[in-house]
């Protein structure tokens, strides 16, 4: 069966496939394992890929405590479901919110993470580039549902197909609005510049040029901030291509990031 | 203010609002959205005295230059507008403070989605 129990008891979904070194995907804000529905398979050719469903998300279960608040909290259930899962040094993969996350858990538990994909999640000044001061995020959460899907809708890039966006659209309105609202703090609350220096591990930074939500100069500056640091960063950056890369341009996406991430040894 | 085909767009005319109100009445994504939808979106520019409002009933918009006795309105600068005419998402502006809501926030936001349809044909309008 594809869940387990973390030790704060919260029944951890995740889809598996293939078999290799292990790849955890975290997905975005309003979103679950689905969004990876287009990487699993490809993926799957060479890792043994788990793709989650954070707390509150897909098929997991609530924490106890609530929707998660806070992207440590959601990077400590991460951590906890590598530990039940018994995986080894681990790869992991996180979008949007989800970078933050894996960035995080890659802090809290240095040495245990071989390396960190962050898809249009290399998220600094998250207040400029996302607005999110109290007053907008009251906005929010008089109308989380609306409010996701006009933000997701107007975060599509420029190439993407109709039908596609509108899947994107249409999956995210399947969270639950507190669950959604609580990621929304999460993600505003977050501040990765205040990690940066912490993060040791190799990292493939990918953006699509169109993202205004976590944007290309966003990406650079944390790029920039690992290099001098002299940690090895693959950059990929990609026009007419906006927030969901792995759904817009899934092909691009797969081959290009593997390629990345083989060439840092991931 | 000229958009990038050059064209002058000016929120706030008459002319344009009407044409937009037009499109707006046969867009399928604000029919999708405006089932028994009673709504009147206000604008404001500041710095000038310019006010107009959108209507939306059950999928007719309409027009007009004024208050129009809207709960809310969305207030913004000369350019604010001219890039929400030229077809720049309104929740952008937001998002990036050049748009402010004024009024009842939470009858605004209740209709962020509706909204989002009827000004993104905005883009759509020729000039």
């Amino acid at each position: 069966m594809p869940y387990v129990v973390t030790a704060d008891g919260v029944r951890a979904y995740f889809d598996r496939a293939g078999a290799g070194p292990a790849l955890i995907m975290v997905h975005g804000a309003s979103q679950d394992s689905l969004s990876w529905q287009y990487s699993l398979d490809f993926f799957a050719q060479h890792y043994t890929v788990h793709a989650l469903d954070l707390p509150g998300h897909g098929k997991s279960g609530v924490a106890p405590t609530g929707p998660n608040r806070r992207t440590e909290d959601n990077a400590r259930y991460v951590l906890q479901v590598i530990d039940a899962l018994g995986l080894e040094a681990p790869a992991l993969m996180g979008h949007s919110m989800g970078g933050g996350v894996i960035a995080s858990a890659a802090v809290q538990a240095p040495g245990r993470i071989k390396g960190l994909v962050l898809v249009d999640g290399a998220s600094v000044n998250v207040v400029k580039s996302s607005g999110y001061n109290p007053a907008i995020l009251d906005m929010a959460r008089i109308n989380t549902g609306d409010w996701f899907e006009v933000t997701f809708r107007t975060l599509m890039g420029s190439r993407t197909d109709p039908a596609r966006a509108e899947e994107v659209v249409m999956e995210a309105r399947r969270c639950n609005p507190e669950v959604a609202f609580a990621d929304i703090s999460a993600f505003g609350g977050f501040r990765m510049e205040q990690i940066l220096d912490a993060i040791a591990c190799p990292v493939v930074i990918v953006e699509g040029e169109e993202d205004w939500s976590v944007p290309p100069e966003s990406a650079r500056r944390v790029e920039a901030a690992l290099r001098a640091r002299n940690v090895p960063v693959e950059y990929l950056e990609w026009p007419g291509v906006g927030h969901f890369p792995q759904s817009e341009c899934p092909d691009l996406f797969n081959s290009e990031t593997l390629a990345a991430m083989k060439r840092l040894s991931l | 203010m000229s958009d990038s085909a050059g064209r002058t767009v000016d929120f706030f005319d008459p002319d344009f609002l009407g044409r937009l109100a037009a499109v707006a009445s046969r867009d399928p994504f604000v029919a999708r959205h405006s089932t028994l939808a009673h709504v009147r979106i206000g604008f404001a520019e500041t710095g000038s005295a310019r006010q107009a409002w959108l209507s939306v009933d059950e999928g007719k918009v309409g027009s007009g230059a004024g208050d129009g006795g809207a709960a809310f309105r969305f207030v913004g600068d000369a350019d604010a507008f001219s890039e929400l005419a030229r077809g720049f998402p309104f929740n952008r502006l937001v998002r990036q403070h050049r748009l402010s809501v004024e009024g009842d926030l939470r009858a605004c936001v209740k209709e962020w989605l509706l909204i989002y349809a009827v000004t993104r044909v905005c883009g759509m309008v020729e000039a």
